[in-house]
């Protein structure tokens, strides 16, 4: 079995405000191996985004370790983080765009060049490459955001709700399109979404999340053959049903109001 | 296909330059009836052509002017205040701005200051001015960029600060520091702002060098302006006016073509 390259123990944060503190996250613990697509699913407003951050590195728990066995080569942070909305700037062209991780950390070299320009054409963006994002389809730019994440090759990928801001048709063939592609470069994946049937069709493992202050309280695992890992055609299958509603029942009884 | 039949777009094109031509035309119709009537009426004595002047009357005054007042010298004096004057205050603007998006703690300290700062009637400060600097070129320049600067500042902050917090936290997932965002998201996102600002300001940059040649100049277009009411000769005040506005047009016709390259540039519709 593959090696862990993430592991969480009992993580907690809190915001703080003037009115007072916050707990969003208490005593999260889990471990992610190395080449696993994991969904994380919440009712909302659970902290998920902030743990991503957390991850990430952009805050710093409050308590308990966030374990990077990767990270003590001293290769440098290894994670990539995709945010909801593509967020590409409209000044930039689509290529100009896809290298902006690189040039902000200096690391533009023909040989990174090249890993990007051979990125647009595996993902069918090399005839846009000269054009702005306004000239392209929702899709498309949020292929080449993917691009600039990928192009500073992170072991780990955090999709924050990725496609959430593309219309319902588009979002099922981009995500299935945009999974396979990462599947097959390997990449560990943590991918947070309000949408069961893309989460179940999707990853290897599902982690639900309670309400605020939240913490993992199921894991699901995923068993789906690769010829059913579609988003459409996985709800063809027996088991998809029965993970629907497991999740179903577990989300349903975080959302019931608070007394 | 059929070639002799114009397309559709070719249609469009040709709507769209005549809309383009007709309001040219307009615009020069306006301005040519207008100092038609205004030298019908001096002429018919419909107005008192002392205290109002004529097309006729101004053209003469310049060339007046022109050959025996150094006309030009006095032109290129205003434009060269006014210019130097809307330079420093973009390159103090943009500095101050930058600072205050730099550290919060020094924009929430400064804040009432620059409130204040910038509802003063600038012209109060004008006496001050010439005490200090005396009557020369400086006082006017600051003159200049003291009317302009503290709504410059507070405006280049504001459009600063209203960068998408989340293509700001884009940025920080690529590993970006504050000086990445400051120069690859914040100044290029700002930039049509920054432009709208900097039309705002030749403007006033111009009506504060003017002040100040009112109050402290022996030369300049609002030293002809003040000495030709002082004397009572009303043609050579309505003259400098009307070079007032030329000048006016011109600054601003300058912006506007930077402005053009910038939007050709990105793509956007004009």
């Amino acid at each position: 079995m593959s090696k862990n390259i993430l592991s969480l123990r009992h993580v907690a944060y809190s915001y703080h405000t003037t009115q007072g503190e916050t707990l969003a996250l208490k005593d999260i613990s889990f471990d992610i191996k190395q080449g696993e697509f994991v969904a994380l699913v919440g009712p909302s407003g659970c902290g998920k985004t902030t743990l991503l951050s957390l991850i990430f590195g952009l805050l710093t728990p409050q308590s308990g370790n966030i374990i990077l066995p990767h990270k003590e080569d001293g290769a440098g942070n290894s994670i990539g983080y995709m945010l909801q909305r593509d967020h590409l700037f409209p000044w930039r062209t689509i290529y100009q765009n896809a290298i902006l991780g690189l040039e902000i950390q200096k690391k533009l070299t023909p040989a990174t060049k090249a890993y990007v320009e051979h990125l647009l054409e595996e993902y069918e963006l090399s005839d846009f490459s000269d054009k702005y994002p306004d000239q392209l389809s929702g899709g498309m730019k949020q292929r080449a955001a993917l691009i600039r994440t990928l192009a500073l090759n992170p072991d780990i990928l955090l999709l924050d709700e990725p496609f959430s801001a593309l219309d319902y048709q588009t979002r099922l063939n981009v995500s299935d399109d945009i999974c396979k592609r990462i599947r097959k470069a390997g990449k560990t994946v943590i991918l947070i979404t309000h949408d069961l049937s893309e989460a179940i069709s999707l990853s290897d493992r599902i982690l639900v999340l309670s309400k605020r202050p939240s913490t993992i309280k199921y894991e699901l695992q995923i068993d789906l053959d690769d010829a059913h890992r579609h988003p459409v055609r996985s709800r063809t299958t027996r088991q998809f049903g029965e993970y629907f509603n497991i999740l179903w029942e577990e989300l349903q009884n975080e959302s019931e109001p608070a007394k | 296909m059929n070639q002799n039949q114009p397309s559709n777009h070719e249609l469009f094109i040709k709507a769209h330059k005549r809309h383009h031509f007709l309001v040219g035309f307009y615009r020069i119709m306006l301005f040519v009836v207008f100092l038609i009537l205004w030298e019908y009426s001096a002429r018919a004595e419909l107005i008192d052509s002392f205290f109002f002047s004529s097309p006729s009357g101004i053209l003469a005054c310049i060339y007046r002017l022109a050959s025996e007042e150094n006309l030009l010298f006095h032109i290129s004096t205003t434009l060269f205040e006014t210019t130097v004057s809307f330079l420093l205050v973009m390159l103090i603007s943009l500095l101050t701005a930058s600072l205050l998006w730099y550290s919060d703690y020094f924009s929430e300290v400064l804040e009432p200051y620059l409130v204040i700062l910038n509802s003063l009637p600038k012209s109060a400060l004008a006496p001050l001015l010439i005490v200090w600097l005396g009557t020369g070129t400086k006082t006017i320049i600051i003159a200049g960029i003291s009317v302009a600067v503290f709504g410059s500042i507070i405006s280049v902050f504001t459009s600063f600060k209203q960068t998408d917090k989340d293509k700001i936290m884009l940025m920080e997932t690529l590993g970006g520091n504050k000086g990445d965002v400051f120069f690859k998201l914040i100044l290029p996102s700002s930039l049509p702002q920054l432009i709208s600002i900097a039309k705002v300001n030749i403007g006033l940059a111009l009506v504060g060098v003017i002040i100040g040649e009112f109050l402290a100049a022996r030369r300049g277009l609002g030293y002809l302006i003040i000495y030709g009411s002082q004397v009572f000769k009303l043609d050579m005040v309505i003259s400098s006016i009307l070079i007032l506005c030329i000048i006016a047009f011109g600054f601003y016709k300058i912006i506007q073509f930077f402005e053009h390259g910038h939007k050709k540039k990105n793509h956007a519709p004009s």
